[in-house]
């Protein structure tokens, strides 16, 4: 038998195996006489009936059958015990036919159901000769057509597969099976998706499916003389190697009223960023815009210092590079930045702004990957991969090449590098699965930035600015933790973390501040299920830092509403000088209660923090609760009000330059939005906050002794709209306006404009990906200009022949609206293994001239605006394996 | 912990406040310090009575402090000022305009927040034309001409500095107003226009020494050398020394120098740069605790631009010769040297130094300029 022949039979075989498969019963029937059945004196014959056939197994055709071209009919002998029940409770081969056939056989019979035999109509077993017939037909032949058959009419409608949308234009190629036919026919698609073939012949025929940008379908059809048959075919569109593929996250149930999160497919490729992950939160409705080369992030009119960064659950000190360039680690080791403009879990305390957690991605555990990124301001190396199979580490480094080129740049000026600008850092992170239920993850991270600058000659503006200098911050710390899942109901988690720190800064005479000490966090989080309906989470959030700070410098004031700290402040040399030094040991520990309960629709989490602040030797308890209610899937309504406390700062709550009698300060948030689902991947988002800030500290009058008092109050109330577009597709986007107010009050006097009130902060943002390894994107920002204090005089020192400003109304006057357009455009290459890129990230592409400041004249005469960043773009070159 | 991120943040500001410097991103088109376009102050010398080569008064002395004031043309002069001057305590600690440490110690009494305030007492000069006065506790001082005004240290007195605080008016009568926003201003003269007042609001401090031993003398210019080139038409080191301009030595005006026989210096040629050097004797610099003080030269002109406004002689300071040098250049736009007249112009270079303990001390030197 041919091959087809053999396939043919199989087909057949398996398809119609109740009519190809036959049995019959031979009338054999054993009937076994149990003791007390036998008869004592003659009697009637018992009536015997035979058990009767109720349900067919079909067997399974031996493949060594098929491959030995077996045909014909093929008989095994069965002998089986059929139960009082029906059921076959032993079987036999009686008479076997080899190849397969005994087994698949005995496989069969021991499934066939029969109706009991009986005895004088009482069920009873019996054992029964069964044989097992296996008929195997020849493929059909070619029928002789006596006289022309009627053809037949193959009718066919195309449709996508996951929308069920017709699709036009898609090729239909038929073939008749039988190659004596010699029948190729081919048509197309109509706009509803409809093609039809008539005039077949009855038989069987292959049906070809084809369109660019589906997949092609292939199957087999018969077509009966006569009849019109009509068949639905489902294409499957190509899938885009070109689209991005975020990977789905089930997000545990919500602890917030909003968390903002972006995902690891968009991370490294905002625009504007320059790949950096923690940058890229500044598209979030929200966040103002940091003024340039300040390195901080400004969440709904609250102070930077207001806002925290953490990593995977501990503080971060130093977030950015030099400024704001880039942020301390690689971006690529990243699975998600969580941003949480207010409201935000107990699970986070001492801050009274928004927090912003970064996460680290389990390293990979399929094969080795690695990344190099080299650009025009650093270069950086990444690997990542499995040890064992529950084993993984990752392990990154970079290093800035500033001090390259720097002295080109300063050649002809009056500025010598001793020591050029240079920053690296460094991450090591291992995971280890010892069980189903733990995994272990030690990270080894650090950053250091180092510049030192030598002024030969002082400053037109201030002879106090001239000579060394210097900078120089550095953090080393080792982080623990353990994720347990202690039971199916109970989880925990322990981070532990322990490190060095050290910062250092100066120039000339004028000012030396530097800071050292260790830090040590310990995180504890236990999260109970206690029912379908409730969730309870404990914790344990403790801070320990001893260190020692020394400080020359001039007079340390309020940080807010200081026009002296703003690019037309005094003068240092018109500041006296202090110096002092300091050593101090900072405990902070604080515990945490949040119950989780979900009644869906509604969804409650209410929570409480208690924290205690060492330094001033007081306690905040700040009770927090939001509900979330969702209307349908594809809706919901969310709210939250708060108290959040946050302890002063070092400088105002020490002995030494401030008033260790001071108390945290605190602020209540309130906020309420909704958000809505369009399709898929579009999130829509509007979201009310009002935030009252109260006992904020503020510097006495003239500074006078205690210097620092909690006295101060604010009032921060705005609307926030968004929306996203998930990077499932060759985009992702981000839309976000954020309308606000804030305003501060100092010694009752009125409320006034904070430093970085920024009514409207509008930011688009998408990535679109071009196709042919193209890649591109932009970020567009309008923000309102930074407030700012007029200067409205002058007063002349004859002691360092310098002018003091005197002011005029605080933060009165407002710059000029920021607008900035940053583009990144990106092409890749395959390589395999592995993929290489080249992109070009350029900020301010249009070179809009921003003010972010004012800067006066040597008497304050006269002034202009402070020029922001101009046109700056970065080339680079990214391998990835 | 809040305090360290938030210092941490100012790496960052001093990281791009150092890199805009170095690369000349602060350069803007504002008027140099170097300059004088207007009226100025230029520093305030302190000199003990009895001894004014003294700046630092000891308890029981009286000392007198006068500002240096300059104008960008030679026919005006102090004759047209008129002041307002008093005199209170220093604060310990100040940032900008410093207040007296009288407000200071008033204010660390009680205070009720937003009902308590304690204000300096305001004045003014009107009706003190011509003549000088002193009123009222702080030693309020309305002077005519040259801006001054005698501090005397009460014997027993243990504070460490004094601090003047005033105003130079030319052409208006002067006035103080805490209440106001800009404290100090000057009202028009009668016959005068608004925009022909010029005011200055001024302060400084004078040192009382209260150790036996130590004194500190105002730095002596009289002792430096001077020598401008090529506009001398010599190398610095053969140039004749540049002499002290003195103001009888000076023309009338500013447009017509060609006959002053000590200013008559002729220009070069279009974008030649000139070069000034100064030199001071390291000697005449005190020791202070065992270190030599820190001088701190500045430089101004009428015309042109300095390449630079402050000169720091440090105690590392390199010596030439036994002194203390410093080359800066000078030269005059395109647009100046098209503005000379056929009768030249007349430019006046100041050069001021300060000590940082007290002393101060200035000079004057000029060139004509000519076609």
């Amino acid at each position: 038998m041919g091959e087809s022949k053999r396939l043919l039979a199989w087909v057949l075989v398996c398809l119609s195996a109740p009519t190809t498969v036959a049995w019959a019963q031979t009338g054999v029937i054993t009937v076994p006489a149990s003791p007390e059945e036998q008869p004592t004196e003659p009697a009637k014959p018992p009536v015997l009936v035979a058990p009767k056939l109720k349900e067919f197994a079909p067997a399974t055709f031996p493949p060594a059958a098929l491959e030995q071209g077996v045909t014909g009919q093929v008989t095994v002998e069965l002998e089986l015990l059929v139960g009082v029940d029906g059921t076959v409770s032993d079987a036999q081969v009686k008479t076997a036919a080899g190849n397969g056939f005994d087994e698949a056989a005995l496989e069969a019979g021991r499934k066939l159901i029969f109706e009991p035999a009986t005895r004088d109509g009482q069920p009873v077993p019996a054992r029964v000769v069964f044989p097992y017939v296996f008929e195997i037909k020849e493929a059909p032949k070619p029928v002789e057509v006596e006289a022309p058959p009627k053809p037949g009419r193959l009718e066919v409608e195309v449709l996508g597969a996951d929308d069920k949308q017709p699709i036009a234009g898609a090729e239909v190629l038929l073939t008749a099976a039988d190659p004596q036919q010699k029948l190729i026919r081919r048509a197309q698609t109509d706009v509803a998706g409809h093609a039809a073939f008539d005039e077949l012949l009855a038989g069987q025929y292959q049906v070809h499916l084809s369109k660019r940008q589906w997949l092609a379908q292939d199957a087999q059809e018969s077509i009966a003389a006569g009849e019109a048959t009509h068949v639905v075919y489902r294409l499957q569109l190509v899938p885009d190697a070109e689209a991005f593929h975020a990977v789905a996250r089930i997000a545990p149930p919500p602890r917030e009223v909003t968390r903002r999160t972006i995902g690891r497919e968009e991370l490294t490729r905002i625009p504007g960023t320059r790949g950096d992950a923690l940058r890229a939160v500044e598209i979030l409705p929200g966040v103002g815009r940091p003024p340039m080369g300040a390195g901080v992030i400004i969440v709904r009119g609250s102070a930077p210092a207001d806002t925290q960064v953490l990593l995977n659950g501990i503080p971060v000190q130093l977030l950015y590079h030099f400024g704001g360039l880039t942020s301390f680690i690689n971006s690529s080791l990243l699975e998600s930045v969580d941003f949480y403009p207010g409201n935000f879990s107990v699970r986070y305390g001492r801050r009274r702004g928004g927090i912003i957690e970064a996460t680290v991605a389990d390293p990979p555990r399929d094969k080795l990957h690695g990344i190099v990124d080299l650009n025009l301001i650093d270069g950086s190396l990444l690997a990542q991969g499995p040890i064992t199979s529950n084993w993984e580490f990752a392990a990154a480094a970079r290093r800035s090449w500033v001090d390259l080129f720097i002295t080109q740049v300063l050649s002809g000026t009056d500025v010598q590098s001793v020591a050029a600008p240079v920053y690296y850092d460094y991450q090591a992170i291992t995971t280890y699965r010892p069980g189903e239920r733990d995994k272990l993850r030690l990270m080894v991270y650090g950053s250091s930035d180092a510049m030192r600058l030598l002024f030969s000659q002082p400053s037109d503006t201030d002879a106090a600015v001239s000579g060394n200098l210097k900078l120089a911050t550095q953090f080393q710390r080792a982080h623990v933790s353990w994720m347990r899942k202690v039971s199916d109901r109970v989880d925990h988690d322990l981070e532990v973390a322990a490190g060095h720190f050290d910062a250092a800064f100066g120039l000339g005479s004028a000012f030396d501040f530097s800071l050292k000490g260790t830090d040590m966090y310990l995180r504890s989080e236990w999260r109970a299920r206690m029912s379908d309906h409730l969730r309870v989470i404990a914790g344990l959030d403790s801070l320990l830092l001893p260190g020692e700070v020394s400080y020359a410098g001039p007079p340390i004031t309020q940080q807010e509403g200081s026009p002296d700290n703003g690019s037309s402040g005094t003068a240092i040399s018109n500041r006296s000088h202090i110096a002092s030094s300091d050593k101090f040991t900072v405990l902070q520990p604080a515990v945490y209660l949040e119950t989780d309960l979900d009644l869906q629709p509604v969804r409650i989490e209410l929570g409480t923090r208690v924290d205690y602040y060492s330094e001033v030797d007081q306690v905040s308890i700040d009770p927090r609760a939001s509900a979330h209610y969702s209307i349908d899937d594809k809706t919901r309504l969310k709210g939250g009000v708060g108290m959040f406390s946050q302890p002063p700062q070092y400088q105002e709550s020490s002995a030494v330059f401030g008033n260790p009698h001071l108390g945290p300060t605190h602020t209540t948030h309130t906020g309420f939005g909704v958000e809505r689902d369009l399709g898929e991947n579009i999130h829509l988002g509007v979201e009310g906050f009002y935030k009252f800030l109260y006992d904020r500290i503020i510097g006495t009058q003239l500074g006078v002794p205690p210097k620092f008092m909690n006295g101060g109050r604010g009032r921060i109330y705005g609307l926030e709209v968004s929306a996203k577009v998930n990077p499932t597709g060759r985009f992702f986007g981000y839309l976000s306006y954020t309308l606000s107010r804030s305003e501060r009050e100092d010694h009752h006097e009125g409320y006034k404009l904070f430093d970085f009130d920024q009514p409207h902060i509008l930011t688009l943002s998408g990535v679109y990906r071009l196709g042919r390894g193209w890649e591109l994107g932009a970020t567009f920002r309008l923000v309102s200009g930074n407030p700012s204090t007029p200067v409205i005089g002058a007063v002349y020192n004859a002691d360092t022949a310098l002018y003091s400003p005197v002011y005029g109304p605080l933060n009165s006057i407002r710059s000029t609206l920021f607008s900035r357009l940053d583009v990144r455009l990106a092409k890749s290459w395959r390589l395999e293994p592995g993929k290489i890129t080249v992109y070009l990230d350029v900020q301010n592409i249009y070179n809009r001239t921003n003010a972010e400041g004012i800067v006066y004249d040597f008497d304050y005469r006269m002034s202009m605006p402070v020029s922001g960043i101009p046109i700056f773009p970065n080339l680079g070159l990214r391998g990835e394996l | 912990m809040r305090a360290r991120s938030n210092l941490c943040a100012r790496p960052g500001l001093l990281f791009a406040f150092a890199l805009a410097f170095a690369t000349g991103a602060c350069g803007n088109d504002l008027p140099k310090a170097t300059v004088i376009t207007h009226m100025r102050v230029l520093g305030a010398q302190v000199s003990v009575l009895g001894d004014p080569t003294r700046s630092t008064p000891k308890p029981g002395e009286t000392a007198t402090l006068t500002f240096r004031v300059v104008y960008p043309s030679v026919e005006t002069s102090d004759a047209e000022l008129s002041s307002f001057l008093f005199s209170c305590t220093a604060p310990a600690t100040y940032t900008g305009v410093p207040t007296c440490q009288e407000l200071v110690d008033a204010l660390q009494r009680p205070v009720r927040p937003g009902q308590d305030k304690v204000e300096l007492e305001g004045g003014n000069c009107k009706g003190f034309e011509g003549k000088s006065a002193v009123t009222g506790t702080l030693g309020e001082t309305c002077v005519t001409n040259t801006p001054k005004i005698k501090v005397k240290i009460e014997p027993d007195s243990k504070v460490g500095a004094k601090l003047v605080l005033g105003v130079i008016c030319r052409n208006g009568w002067p006035f103080v107003d805490p209440s106001a926003a800009n404290i100090f201003g000057c009202d028009p003269k009668p016959g005068k226009q608004s925009s022909e007042v010029e005011t200055i609001g001024v302060y400084a401090t004078i040192r009382v020494e209260h150790s036996a031993e130590f004194q500190n003398k105002n730095p002596d210019l009289g002792l430096g050398t001077f020598k401008i080139s090529p506009l001398t038409g010599a190398e610095l080191d053969g140039a004749a020394v540049w002499p002290p301009a003195k103001a009888a030595d000076l023309p009338a005006t500013d447009d017509d120098c060609i006959d002053a026989a000590k200013a008559n210096l002729l220009t070069t040629a279009d974008g030649e740069v000139d070069t000034i050097r100064i030199a001071y004797p390291t000697k005449a610099r005190e020791l202070h605790e065992g270190v030599l003080e820190t001088l701190e030269v500045s430089s101004y002109a009428t015309a042109g631009e300095l390449s630079q406004r402050f000169t720091l002689f440090d105690p590392e300071a390199p010596v030439v010769h036994g002194q203390l040098q410093t080359d800066l250049t000078w030269k005059l736009s395109k647009a100046e040297k098209a503005a000379v007249g056929v009768n030249g112009k007349l430019v006046r270079f100041f050069f001021t130094v300060l000590d940082h303990r007290g002393g101060f001390d200035s000079t004057m030197r000029a060139v004509c300029v000519r076609r």
